[in-house]
This record gives C-alpha cells, sequence and structure tokens, in this order.
C-alpha cells in the first residue's frame, strides 16, 4: 500500500480555516501533510488521529529564499515550544501541526493576526491578482469591441471566443478572489476589535467551478478544430501543451536552479521574471508563427485537386450544398461549378457561407448561372431577435457630398420564400438579386444572379428554411 | 473605530512587557506569562514573535544577547513608562469601580 500522496489543493491563499479543517480531516483518515510544492501537496501515511493544524503568514518570507531565514527558523522554535511543529512551508505560508489536546494556538491576539495576513497578503497574492485584474479587464474590453464590430462572425467561431471566455473567466476569478478578501478583511477587522478571530471563506468552489468550465471550453475549441482542420487540431494542441509545459519548465526550472545556488531571493526574483517574461513571449510568439507558416503552406489541408486556367492554378471545391443551381434551373453540366462551403460553428451560433459559381474553365462561364448565400442559424432563442437586426443594419443608406446613396432592406412578401418574413436590397435607384429571409431558426442571406420565380423562391424555403 | 497603536495595551502586551523587567528570552516568556497569571492569559508564539518585533521598533524593549537564534530583551525606559501609564489607567478603571460599588464591590 502506498505510504505517500499527492493531492492538487486548491485554496484562497487567505483561507486559513478551509486549508486547516481540510488537513485535520485529512489527519482524521489517516494522511498528514508533509510538503506543498508547484506539483501538489504530498501527504504520508500515518495512523488515522486527530492533529490540530494551524496555517500562519511570515511576510518577510519569499518563494525566491534561497533557504530558510533565521527569523523564519526563530518563529519555528517559538512554535515548536509550544508543541507547533511545522509540517510544510511554501514561501510566507507556513502550516504547523499539534497533537496536543487544548494547545495554546499560535495566534492569540486577532487584531495582530489579521493585520499580519493583510501585510502578507499585500505583498504576495494581492499585487499579482491586481495585475491579472487589470490585464483580463483590458483583453476583455478589446474582445468586446470586436463583438461591436462583427458581432456575428465571432458568436459563431469558437476560436474567436475561446480568447474572451477565457479573459472573462480570469476576471471573475480575480474579482471573486479580490472581492471576498476585502470583504473578509472589513469584518475580520470589526471582529477582531471585539477580540474576536474570524473564520475565512475562500473561493475554492469558485476556483474549481472555473477550471472545468475552462476545460470544457477549451475542449470544444479543439472539437471545432477537429471538425474544419483535424491535422491542425493536432499541431494547435501540441503547441499549446508544448509552450506551456516549457514556460513552466523554465520559470520552475531557473527558480529552483538559482535557489541551490544560493542566489539571494531579490535576484533570484528579478531574473527569473526577466528571463520568464523573454521565453514566454519568444515561445507564444514562435508557436503563433509556426502555425500561421504551416497553415499558409497548406501543411493542414492535404492534397487538393486543382486546374489550370490561362496559366493560373486555380482548387477545386466539391463540397455538400444544400442549396444548389441544379435545384433552381436546369443546369446541363454540373461539373463545371465549383461548391465552396465555408464558415464557423459554436454553441451559440453556425454561419455557414455556401457558394456555387462556373469554374472558370467553363465554356461560356460569364452566362452560367451562379449562387451564393449565408445561413446564419440561431441556437438560442433569446439570440435571434440580435441577429436580425444586426443584419438588416448592415446595409445603410450612405450620406456623401450632395447626396444620398439609398442602400437598404425593403420589407417583400414572405409567403412565396415560405419565410416569416423577407427583405430585398434596394440599392441606388432599383432592386439588387440579394435577399434576407427570416426563418424560425434561421437567417439567409441569398444572393442569386437572376430574378427568382415564385416557384424557385419555393425550393428556397424548403431547402434552407428552419 | 481601530485601536490607536500602544495608546493602551492589551492583557498579553501588559504581561510580555512585565515579564521583560527582567532579562528573558521569547520562549521564557512564553512560559512565564501562564505562570504568572495562574494560567489565565496566555500568549500564541506568533503573537509573541509579532509583539517583540513591534516592541523593539516602538523603543518598548531592547534586544541584550543572541545566543544562536535566541534572543533576550529587557525593558527600556520608555517600556517602563507605557507599562506605568497602563498601570495607573487600570487603577484608575479599579477606582471608578469601587466608587460605584464600595471596596467589597457589593
Amino acid at each position: 500500500m502506498k505510504d505517500k500522496k499527492r493531492r492538487f489543493e486548491v485554496f484562497s491563499f487567505y483561507d486559513r480555516t478551509g486549508m486547516e479543517r481540510h488537513l485535520e480531516r485529512m489527519a482524521e483518515k489517516g494522511w498528514m501533510l508533509e510538503k506543498m510544492g508547484a506539483f501538489g501537496w504530498v501527504y504520508r501515511k500515518i495512523q488515522p488521529r486527530r492533529v490540530r493544524f494551524a496555517v500562519s503568514y511570515f511576510p518577510s518570507a519569499s518563494e525566491y529564499d534561497p533557504d530558510m531565514t533565521e527569523e523564519q527558523r526563530e518563529f519555528q522554535d517559538f512554535c515548536r515550544h509550544t508543541g507547533w511543529e511545522l509540517a510544510a512551508c511554501s514561501g510566507q505560508l507556513q502550516i504547523f501541526s499539534n497533537v496536543r489536546e487544548n494547545p495554546v494556538p499560535i495566534e492569540t491576539d486577532p487584531e495582530l493576526e489579521v493585520e499580519n495576513l493583510h501585510k502578507t497578503a499585500k505583498k504576495s497574492f494581492l499585487t499579482s491578482y491586481f495585475v491579472l485584474l487589470a490585464v483580463s479587464a483590458m483583453n476583455l474590453a478589446l474582445g468586446v469591441s470586436s463583438l461591436f464590430d462583427k458581432p456575428l462572425e465571432l458568436l459563431s467561431s469558437v476560436t474567436d471566443m475561446f480568447p474572451l471566455f477565457a479573459w472573462g473567466l480570469l476576471l471573475i476569478l480575480c474579482a471573486g478572489e479580490l472581492g471576498c478578501y476585502y470583504h473578509w478583511l472589513y469584518r475580520a477587522r470589526r471582529e477582531a476589535r471585539e477580540g474576536i478571530f474570524l473564520e475565512t471563506r475562500g473561493t475554492s468552489r469558485l476556483q474549481r467551478w472555473i477550471l472545468w468550465v475552462l476545460l470544457v471550453g477549451m475542449a470544444l475549441w479543439l472539437g471545432s478544430f477537429l471538425r474544419k482542420a483535424p491535422s491542425m487540431a493536432l499541431w494547435v494542441t501540441a503547441v499549446i501543451v508544448g509552450v506551456h509545459g516549457l514556460i513552466f519548465a523554465t520559470v520552475f526550472g531557473l527558480k529552483t536552479y538559482l535557489k541551490k545556488r544560493k542566489v539571494s531571493a531579490n535576484w533570484n526574483r528579478a531574473l527569473t521574471l526577466g528571463l520568464s517574461f523573454v521565453i514566454a513571449f519568444a515561445l507564444v510568439a514562435g508557436g503563433i508563427f509556426t502555425l500561421i507558416h504551416a497553415s499558409n503552406a497548406g501543411l493542414f489541408e492535404g492534397e487538393r485537386e486543382t486546374y489550370e486556367y490561362r496559366g493560373s492554378t486555380f482548387s477545386v471545391y466539391r463540397d455538400k450544398l444544400p442549396l444548389t443551381v441544379e435545384d433552381l434551373t436546369a443546369v446541363q453540366h454540373p461539373e463545371e461549378y465549383n461548391r465552396r462551403k465555408t464558415g464557423d460553428e459554436s454553441p451559440l451560433l453556425a454561419r455557414l457561407t455556401m457558394q456555387q459559381r462556373p469554374r472558370l474553365d467553363a465554356p461560356h462561364f460569364q452566362e452560367l448561372p451562379s449562387l451564393s448565400y449565408t445561413v446564419t442559424e440561431v441556437k438560442l432563442p433569446w439570440l435571434y431577435g440580435f441577429c436580425r437586426e444586426q443584419l438588416l443594419s448592415e446595409r445603410k443608406d450612405q450620406v456623401y457630398d450632395g447626396g444620398i446613396l439609398v442602400d437598404r432592406y425593403e420589407p417583400v412578401d414572405p409567403a412565396p420564400w415560405g419565410a416569416e418574413e423577407a427583405y430585398r436590397v434596394y440599392w441606388s435607384s432599383g432592386y439588387l438579386d440579394k435577399y434576407l429571409l427570416c426563418y424560425n431558426r434561421t437567417l439567409v442571406e441569398l444572393t442569386l444572379d437572376w430574378e427568382p420565380t415564385a416557384e424557385q423562391m419555393g425550393i428556397v424555403g424548403e431547402k434552407l428554411g428552419k | 473605530m481601530a485601536r490607536v497603536k500602544f495608546q493602551t495595551l492589551t492583557e498579553q502586551m501588559f504581561y510580555i512587557l512585565l515579564c521583560l523587567r527582567q532579562e528573558c528570552c521569547g520562549m521564557d516568556i512564553l512560559d512565564r506569562v501562564p505562570d504568572m497569571t495562574g494560567g489565565r492569559v496566555s500568549v500564541g508564539s506568533g503573537t509573541l514573535y509579532n509583539l517583540l518585533e513591534q516592541f523593539t521598533q516602538e523603543g518598548f524593549i531592547r534586544e541584550t544577547r543572541v545566543e544562536g537564534r535566541k534572543r533576550s530583551y529587557v525593558l527600556t525606559d520608555r517600556g517602563r513608562a507605557m507599562l506605568d501609564r497602563e498601570y495607573a489607567r487600570l487603577n484608575a478603571q479599579a477606582r471608578d469601580y469601587r466608587a460605584i460599588f464600595g471596596e467589597d464591590g457589593l
């Protein structure tokens, strides 16, 4: 039977009550904390028993210290004198255990204890969390601004939404952690003046929830790659895992190496942070550069059929389209067409653009009819109105010196299309064969190069209307 | 409202300073305070460590000897004055109590 085990524990830095209770429960189950590190907390097997734990904060300590300082050792001597043995420590966090029945607590003055914890927090986690809060808010603001520019493209692309989603989660995490900490601090100071130690309530649940949501988001993100370009998904995954692994290994390895070489905490911090920043930037930039070049070189696309026309090479697309020119009109040579489907899909929207155009090498290709349409499938009903308004607002009259260029959707009879609403583009001084068709769940932007008959309208509704 | 630092002393602060009438180290204080008060008052090791640091910064005590990690301290005149002020305050409280309830507290 194993006599050691490692667990990844999630606690707020200041959640002494949570940590103490958890460790007491672990000891009752026969597991005693032995070490806290970057790769989790290590426990060793003991006889199950009641052990008291106390989490203590030592503000002047640092995770970059090459050794425990003399002051820290003196503090631990004091604790040992009253039965508190150091179980494990990590930076400013020290965890003591005591097997005595009613030991004198390490902290007996609540006001001093709260101020000591706050002094430690200011030197460590508060700075990091405020920086992360600012960075995530800035990135989220940039993402939201793109939501105003091209909302439907953003909402239908998991790839574009994922960074926004991840920054949003980080913002919630930081705001939650800081909010809970300051709320606790305010109440703890008030209670301490009455001689009461206020228990802490950390954000472990929130942190775990965010971690799971992030993992689900990542799975969806990679899933969207798998659907579009399976080999690219594998490369993206490999680059993400590789880059993060290298960054982590660099930061952790360098910090540990400098500690072993007994480099002072200040130098270690400066060197580790400086080099980590440079390496992280280089690795991320290198990873993105490699992916873009590999993608441009066609590494992820595989072999594609091509044809030559007047000395140039063109791709042949044979995607399956829900509505084709052949459905609407007689076509003698369907093989003379390129059929291409592009677009993206997310849990909110699917937005796919289908184009069927004659190949350039087809005889009299200018005379052959062509078709293009974008189908926006709204998966969440409450988004439908927003999407419809967005599409209607994309065509706007343009004012120029001395006049107005009319460019708008004019309502037309939706019945022949089998739609709930139908609009036709009125541009300059006449109608174009461009339509916006609103069905129950889908919005179709259709462009034809001829005026459709009622029968053709019916076929469009039958094929695309949902 | 927050208590102004060291305007008055808590019981723990009072007994730590009292112990330092004679030179002693931190661990001696941890033992002496409960002895002195019949177990009524105990000082936690973390609390003592922080208070010794703050008292030294305020000039209430001074470091006298360092043997390895064992540091000894003694009360200064400023510390003694602080103790005297606290003693006078406690006496005033006791006097006021007696003025209301009499000598026997009845």
